[in-house]
This record gives structure tokens, C-alpha cells and sequence, in this order.
């Protein structure tokens, strides 16, 4: 019994040395936070930055681009932070690589907190760089970037006491979006369990306060009829930028299993878990946020391997293998394919060879319509947009429709001049060249061809006037 | 029936009958039966040229990549070497389901005569005789394979076959993506253990969780591109041919009566691991067809063989059944009356689910190969595809490898539409689109899209029939 003992305190001891080195692994974090903004060429990603650099350029008031004119009516931090930064490029690419290095610290930081134990504290830190979430928040320019941060420093305040500073980093959240705020809320109500509530009720009347007056300004928003939610958005292994990885969450229901062993005492984690969990069928940019949380899952759950005792030893340590080496498999794949995301060297190139048209095309590419200074039908921002759920449906008319006169009368209610087709749509929207909007496009010669480049098109609508 | 009491000697004439019959319908004829063993064929030449199998084509799909496992076509490129290896040796391969459904329906049984009858059912599904009777494919390596680790999986506790079942469990891995299959098994089995259906050892635990971890890794790192690009959907198809009725002729009635009552009778009247690892098999292949993760005909024959084994439990007791009855007077009748049974409603739907390609139609496309100008693209139906690229070495327009092929839907549709309308001009259309020059329409065509000749190619302006099923578009 003692040599046993003997040869498990000397493999964790072997485990401490080969994982505990501070300065191997900031030295690792920060390759992983450098390494994709290198094979993209500076390039950046994702519709955010392009939105905040748009939007800050606007009077507050009104925006003539987005769905061909709009009130302005965004919520503001994201622009004011970008607005800042203007004229200096760089920092668009600085500033989510520190905000990534100052969130592995208070990660690290909170962790402690909560488990001593410094080989989970290392595992948790190594699972943590190579989530497909941490790379997608901290390598781009993307406002769960920030969101992130700030949570994490409202909750390393609450821990620490200075609770007056915490909340004013859960209110700041509020400032990014709805979803982020309903977030912070969550996490406080929990932290707030068995303390003080007055904290709580100060975020509940900033976030009142600023809700209120945002309401005010706007008016309640036009609910969405329509979903633009997919079950692929939750796993990185299936396409999601910022989904789950498929070996974190077994790593992760293992975690569960070993923290299931002292019953309720996480049961504030489980909480935010379920929380964040309803929230990402709101919207599944929340499984962003999940995705932080199922890591700290993932690396009891790595814990939960090394110290059971398995019959075959060998079996254990191969499986340990495994399960991480499918995790770091994520990371990676995640920083090669980076270059991968939109917007392509082809979108910018063809949208950017008109200006001031207004442009059809899905959703998702209306922002980069607008950042290249022309107008579109419908974009991601639907609340607030004008007649948003009519929009939706008069663009899933024109994509599936192949009656010229239909999308023809839909196409001339929006004044569209152009229709920007993507390789992605041809994918996702239609099977073959000869379905809905394609086949109208093709045998129609109100449809000119105008500009094409690595399966982007842009089609000019030939409207005698 | 004295032959009853020498049960391997009856065994070993299945295993014969099964060999026979396969070797026969594989030898009567030079060619292979599908257009995927002449991609097979393809992949084992270029093991020979480069060492490596082919993973990228200019002939398929004028040009394409390709991801697949490799171990089944570096074992059949060895098979190969040998005068007729191929037809040959892989029909013993997939003959020795016979004795693997024989053990494992006795494993569970303890009855030799029902499981005799089992592996009589289980050797001749119409299903699994059209997909591995004269073919090469992974699927015939697969087979086997998958039901001894479900055979090895209750048994693991022993410790004896450990090593044998992981190094199994690779092979499989290596030979076929259709190994997903094991995932979901090992899913739907441990939800079994969980609803405490049955107790495993740690050990064993050990073992399935680590074989899970493994396949899971392999998989992923190979088909990672696959997954992004088209989500579970391993098969490459948006749609898959369906015909419930077809199915079912293909299983084959007996195995389907007995298959499904031995799953009624496994569940409520017996308690062993093995019918619950087999019931977990088929919940999982289900799962993945219904996620399109497995072609709908391979998951079928899966499934059928999974059913082969459980039927024993039916027919043991339908023979208990019968003992208490005065048909025990009349046994010996019956057990002809079964035979007979099995002969009329599985063999000979199995020997006649066979296809084979016409040899004067493949001799036109060995015309083509030498006369024909060597950079022309070729039309023919997607299951003659592979044939156009193989014997004809000429560039299709598609073939029935739809994983990672350029625009496979709408190819297809273009295919059908080319091959089924009676109007030239949207023919012309469809041929200009893709640069054909040729098509190719064998009997198998005329027969895939009911039409007796091609319907618009009586205007020699512009289709010319150079052979008697290859036209060359002039116009």
C-alpha cells in the first residue's frame, strides 16, 4: 500500500513539473494568440470590426445604409472603443490579443479560488487556449472579446470585494448588446447567493436605467418571426467558428462526473451552466460563453482520468492521449483555418467594385454590403430594422423563388440594384445552379453577370428606368 | 436427420453452399459488378504506381479530391497479386460470416440447430449478397469484422481477447468510415449500463472507452474536412434513393420475421449483454441513417446481419414451440419446410440481386480507351461513372463517389434530366455545361432510366453512334 502510494505521489509530482511552468505556458498562449492573425496576414475577420468601423464613422441618428436606411439605434461601446482606435489599425489587432492574455490571468486568477490545486489550474489554462472559443474571442476583433474580459472581471472583483467595481464591469457589458447583459445578470444573481443583495439591485437599476432609456430613445423592437438559429453553430468539429469541441464536451460530461461527487457544493456553477446553456437557444452566439465554462468541466474531467485507477494502465494513459490530443486537434485546426473566414479577398473584391447600389444578398454578408459603402436589403442587426420580419421573408421568396415576376416585384420594392451571390449560399441555400434565385439569375437577361472572383458574383439588375 | 447431430459438418456445407454460389456468380464473368470496385481497382493501381493511394482524380467528376481510409485497398492490392486474389479471396472473406453469425447466435442460444438455421438466413441476405458478390469494396472487410468486436465485446471481461479486439478495432477503424457504426453502438450501449440493464466490469469499461476515444480521434482527424463542409452527412448526398418495398425484399422475409420477434424475445424473456450489445448496434445504425452518416443499402446490410444472429433466438423458440405441438411427430418435414422457406425467400433473391455489367458494353468502352482522343469527357449514369474512368480512362461527368465531389446533387439531377427527357435541346444544354463529347449508354443505363435507346439520338446531325452503346456528340 505504501509503494503504491509512493508511485502516485511521484507521477503527480512527474504531472506538476511537466505542466507547472508559468513561463512555457504564457509562451504557448501567446504563439496561439499571434499565430492566426499571421496566416491571415493581418487580415481581419468576422463582421464586427467591420460594423464598429462603420457605425462610428455615423451621426448618432440615423444609418443610410443598413436595410437602405435606419435609425441608428445600436448599442454603443463597441463603436465608442473602435471609434477610439481610429487611425490606428494596429490596435485592432493588439487589443484582442491583450484582452486575450488579461483574461487567461483572471481565469487563472478565479480558478484558484475555487480549487487550489495547481495541476487543474494547469490543466484548465492549457484546455482554455485551445477552445475553439478563446481562440475565436481573442484572435479577432469580435465583441465577445471584450464581453469575456469584462465578465470576468466582474467576477474577479466580487471575489476580491471591491464590489462597487464589479458591478460597473457587469453594467459595462449591458453596453455590448442585449444578450450579454441578461449574461452578466445571471452571473451575478449567482455570485449574489448567500451574500449581500444590495450589489445586485445597484447592476438591476444601472441595467434598468439603461434599458429604459435605450427603450425610450427606440422603442420596444419588432419581435423576430423568423430563426436564423442552427443546431451546426453549437460544435466547432461541424463548422462554428466559435462552437463547442466535440472532445471538450466528453472531456467535460466526465468533469461533471467527478464534480457530481460532492453533490450540490458547485451547484452555482451548475446554474450558470444551465443559464447559459437556455441562452444559447436565444441566440447560439451565447454557446461562446458555454464554451468558457465547459472547459473548466473539461479539465476535472481530464483530472477524473489521471487519478482513477485504471486496470490497464497503459490503456488509461493512452485514452489520456487521446481525449487531449483531440482537444488540441480543434485548437489547431482552428488557427489553420483561419485565414478561411469571412470576409474573403473575393467578397471585398467584388462588393467593393460598386458603390452606392443597393445590394441583395443573405443576411450575414449585409454588413460587409454596408462597410464597402452600399446599401442593403436585410443584415444581421435585425432589432430595430425597419419592417425586419417582412424583409426575411421577401428574401427566403427571392432565394427559393424561380418566377422572374415574383422576385422581380420584390426586387424593385427594395430598389435593388445588384444581387451579390457567395459560394456559401450556392452551398447552404440551393442544390443545384438551376434552383430559385440561380435559376432566375441564369435565364433572365435582366441579370448581367458584372464581377466575379474565387466563386463570389455580383449581378447587375438591368432595370430599364 | 442424422446430419443434425454432426452441427459443423452442416455448418461447414453452408459456409461451402455460401462460397460455392459467390464464387460462382464472382467468376462467371471477368468484369466486377459496380462501378466502385472499378474505383477500387483505380485506388489499387496507384498503390502499385506511387505507394500511396489516390487522393485526387482528373478523371472523376473532371477533377476532384478524394477522402477515404486506405488499409482495405493496401490489403487488396496484396490480394491482387494473385491470379483472381480479388474475386476470389475476398468472397472467402465475406463467406466467413457464416461461422461468425453461427458462434455468436450460439453464444447467446446455447442451440446448435437454431443457430445452424440462423447461419443459413444470415449466409444469403439478398442485401449483402448484391453489395459484396463480385465486388471490391471496404464494406466486404467490414462486415466480418464489426460483428466479431460486437461477438468479442461481452466477452472482454475476461481479459483474453483484449488485445485481439483492439488491434480489430484498428483495422476497422483504418478500413472504413462506416466505422461510426461502433461509435454509436458503444453510445447506445453504455446508455444501456446506465439505465443498469446490466452490470460491466471496470476493466471493460476501460476497454470501451478507450475503443470509443480511438475511433473517435482516428475519424475526426481524417474526416475533419468532411465534417466542417457537409456536417454528419458522411454519405456526400443531400437525398438517397429510398424504396421501403425494395428494402424489404432485399432483407429478406424470413430474416425479417425472425430478426424482429428474436429482438421481442431478446429483450423480454432473455438477459444477456449479447442481444443488448446487438439491439445497441441497430439503434445506432439506425441513428445513422437517419442522420445520413451511412449510405441507407450498407446500413441496411449491417442491420440484416445483426437481425441474422437474433433470429436463432425465434427459431429455438419456435422449435421449443413445435416440440409441445404434435407437429414434433413431423420434424424432419418441417426442418425441409424451413429449408425450402429460406431457399425461395433468401437465396434466390440473394443469387438474382446480383448485377452485372453487359461484357459487350464494357468492350465498347475498351474501344473508347483506344480510340477514342484521350481528354474527352464522357456522360453515363453516376453507377457506370467509375467504368468510364477505369476501362475507358476517360473523364466522367460523375460517379458514385459523392464525398468531397464538386456539386454531386446537382451533377446528378443534370444526369438523370440528360438521360430522361426526350428534348435534345435541354440534353445539348446539359452535355455543353460540362464539356461532354461522349456518352455512354450500356443495357445498365437503358435499364436504370427505363428508355430503349437514347431518346433524342436518332438525329445523326448531331449524335453519331460510334459503337453500339457509345454516341459522340457532333453538334
Amino acid at each position: 500500500m505504501v509503494r503504491i502510494n509512493n508511485a502516485l505521489e511521484e507521477n503527480e509530482n512527474r504531472f506538476t513539473k511537466l505542466f507547472a511552468k508559468k513561463n512555457i505556458f504564457y509562451i504557448l498562449a501567446i504563439l496561439i494568440l499571434v499565430l492566426p492573425v499571421i496566416i491571415r496576414a493581418g487580415e481581419l475577420k468576422f463582421e464586427d470590426y467591420y460594423f464598429f468601423e462603420r457605425a462610428s464613422s455615423l451621426d448618432f441618428g440615423k444609418d443610410d445604409l443598413s436595410y437602405s436606411g435606419r435609425d441608428f439605434s445600436y448599442y454603443p461601446l463597441g463603436i465608442l472603443i473602435t471609434e477610439f482606435f481610429k487611425g490606428f489599425s494596429l490596435a485592432y489587432l493588439i487589443i484582442p490579443f491583450l484582452l486575450g492574455l488579461m483574461s487567461l490571468a483572471l481565469m487563472r486568477s478565479i480558478f484558484l479560488d475555487f480549487d487550489e490545486d495547481k495541476n487543474n489550474l494547469y490543466l484548465f489554462s492549457y484546455l482554455m487556449i485551445f477552445s475553439p472559443a478563446f481562440i475565436y474571442c481573442f484572435t479577432n476583433y469580435v465583441k465577445e472579446g471584450f464581453i469575456v474580459t469584462l465578465l470576468l472581471a466582474g467576477i474577479y472583483f466580487f471575489l476580491r470585494k471591491y464590489k462597487i467595481i464589479s458591478v460597473l464591469m457587469f453594467f459595462l457589458t449591458c453596453l455590448f448588446g442585449f444578450y450579454s447583459g441578461i449574461i452578466a445578470l445571471i452571473i451575478l444573481i449567482i455570485l449574489s447567493i448567500n451574500e449581500k443583495r444590495k450589489y445586485l439591485y445597484y447592476l438591476l437599476s444601472l441595467n434598468a436605467i439603461f434599458y429604459f432609456y435605450y427603450i425610450y430613445m427606440n422603442g420596444l423592437p419588432e419581435l423576430l418571426n423568423f430563426n436564423v438559429n442552427n443546431i451546426k453553430n453549437y460544435l466547432f468539429d461541424l463548422g462554428s467558428p466559435y462552437g463547442l469541441s466535440f472532445f471538450l464536451i466528453i472531456a467535460g460530461i466526465f468533469g461533471f462526473r467527478r464534480l457530481w461527487r460532492e453533490k450540490y457544493k458547485y451547484y452555482k456553477v451548475y446554474l450558470v451552466l444551465i443559464g447559459f446553456f437556455l441562452l444559447s437557444f436565444l441566440d447560439n452566439k451565447n454557446i461562446i460563453y458555454l464554451g468558457f465554462l465547459i472547459t473548466v468541466f473539461g479539465a476535472y474531467g481530464i483530472e477524473f482520468f489521471i487519478k482513477t485507477k485504471w486496470e490497464g494502465e497503459q490503456m488509461k494513459i493512452l485514452t489520456i492521449l487521446i481525449i487531449s490530443l483531440g482537444i488540441v486537434f480543434s485548437g489547431v485546426s482552428h488557427i489553420i483555418l483561419s485565414n478561411s473566414f469571412e470576409p474573403g479577398n473575393g467578397l471585398k473584391e467584388v462588393v467593393n467594385s460598386v458603390e452606392n447600389e443597393t445590394i441583395f444578398s443573405y443576411y450575414s454578408y449585409g454588413i460587409y454590403i454596408n462597410y464597402f459603402d452600399n446599401r442593403n436589403v436585410i443584415d444581421s442587426n435585425f432589432h430595430y430594422a425597419p419592417d425586419v420580419n417582412e424583409r426575411f421573408i421577401d428574401s427566403e421568396t427571392i432565394f427559393s423563388s424561380r418566377r422572374l415576376d415574383k422576385t422581380d416585384e420584390i426586387l424593385k420594392k427594395y430598389d435593388v440594384t445588384y444581387i451579390l451571390i457567395t459560394p456559401w449560399m450556392r452551398k447552404n441555400l440551393w442544390i443545384t445552379d438551376e434552383d430559385g434565385l440561380l435559376f432566375v439569375l441564369k435565364y433572365n437577361p435582366l441579370f448581367e453577370l458584372v464581377k466575379s472572383k474565387g466563386g463570389y458574383e455580383l449581378w447587375k439588375v438591368n432595370r430599364e428606368e | 436427420m442424422g446430419l443434425m447431430k454432426r452441427p459443423n459438418l452442416l455448418l461447414l456445407l453452408i459456409f461451402l453452399l455460401n462460397l460455392g454460389i459467390r464464387l460462382y456468380l464472382s467468376l462467371k464473368t471477368g468484369s466486377f459488378s459496380s462501378g466502385e470496385s472499378y474505383f477500387s481497382l483505380r485506388v489499387i493501381e496507384s498503390i502499385f504506381q506511387n505507394g500511396l493511394p489516390m487522393y485526387y482524380d482528373e478523371l472523376s467528376f473532371s477533377g476532384r479530391n478524394y477522402v477515404y481510409m486506405p488499409l482495405f485497398y493496401y490489403i487488396s492490392s496484396i490480394f491482387s497479386l494473385i491470379p483472381l486474389g480479388l474475386k476470389i479471396i475476398l468472397q472467402v472473406i465475406i463467406s466467413s460470416l457464416t461461422f461468425i453469425i453461427y458462434y455468436f447466435s450460439y453464444s447467446i442460444t446455447n442451440d446448435k440447430r437454431s443457430s445452424l438455421v440462423a447461419a443459413l438466413i444470415g449466409s444469403f441476405i439478398p442485401i449483402t449478397y448484391s453489395l459484396t458478390v463480385n465486388q471490391v469494396m471496404p464494406y466486404i472487410l467490414f462486415l466480418p469484422l464489426i460483428l466479431i468486436i460486437y461477438f468479442l465485446i461481452p466477452g472482454l471481461d475476461e481479459k483474453k481477447h483484449v488485445n485481439l479486439f483492439i488491434i480489430l478495432t484498428l483495422i476497422l477503424v483504418l478500413t472504413d468510415a462506416a466505422s461510426f457504426v461502433l461509435l454509436f453502438t458503444l453510445l447506445v450501449y453504455s446508455l444501456f449500463v446506465f439505465l443498469d440493464y446490466f452490470k460491466i466490469d471496470r476493466l471493460k469499461k476501460e476497454i470501451l472507452m478507450f475503443v470509443f476515444f480511438l475511433v473517435l480521434i482516428i475519424n475526426f482527424l481524417v474526416f475533419k474536412g468532411v465534417l466542417v463542409e457537409y456536417g454528419l452527412n458522411l454519405t456526400g448526398h443531400n437525398f438517397q434513393d429510398f424504396n421501403f418495398l425494395e428494402i424489404l425484399y432485399l432483407i429478406g422475409l424470413p430474416l425479417l420475421i425472425f430478426g424482429i420477434s428474436g429482438i421481442y424475445y431478446g429483450l423480454t424473456k432473455y438477459h444477456d449483454e449479447k442481444i443488448f450489445v446487438l439491439i445497441s448496434a441497430i439503434l445506432g445504425i439506425m441513428l445513422m441513417i437517419t442522420l445520413k452518416m451511412i449510405n441507407i443499402k450498407e446500413g441496411v446490410g449491417l442491420l440484416s446481419i445483426c437481425l441474422a444472429v437474433l433470429a436463432a433466438i425465434s427459431i429455438k423458440k419456435t422449435y421449443e414451440y413445435l416440440s409441445m405441438t404434435k407437429f414434433e411427430d413431423v420434424k424432419p418435414v418441417l426442418n425441409i419446410f424451413f429449408i425450402i422457406m429460406i431457399l425461395v425467400l433468401s437465396i434466390i433473391p440473394a443469387v438474382t440481386s446480383v448485377n452485372y455489367f453487359n461484357e459487350k458494353d464494357l468492350n465498347d468502352l475498351e474501344w473508347a480507351r483506344d480510340n477514342v482522343y484521350e481528354k474527352v469527357v464522357m456522360v453515363s449514369p453516376a453507377e457506370e461513372g467509375s467504368l468510364i474512368t477505369y476501362i475507358a480512362n476517360k473523364t466522367n461527368v460523375i460517379d458514385e463517389i459523392f464525398l468531397l465531389a464538386p456539386n454531386p446533387d446537382e451533377r446528378l439531377e443534370d444526369v438523370n434530366t440528360a438521360f430522361g427527357t426526350w428534348s435534345e435541346s435541354s440534353a445539348l444544354r446539359i452535355f455543353k455545361k460540362y464539356n461532354a463529347t461522349y456518352i455512354y449508354l450500356s443495357d445498365f443505363g437503358k435499364d436504370r432510366y427505363q428508355i430503349g435507346r437514347l431518346l433524342y439520338g436518332e438525329n445523326k446531325q448531331c449524335f453519331r453512334r460510334e459503337r453500339e452503346s457509345i454516341y459522340k456528340i457532333v453538334c
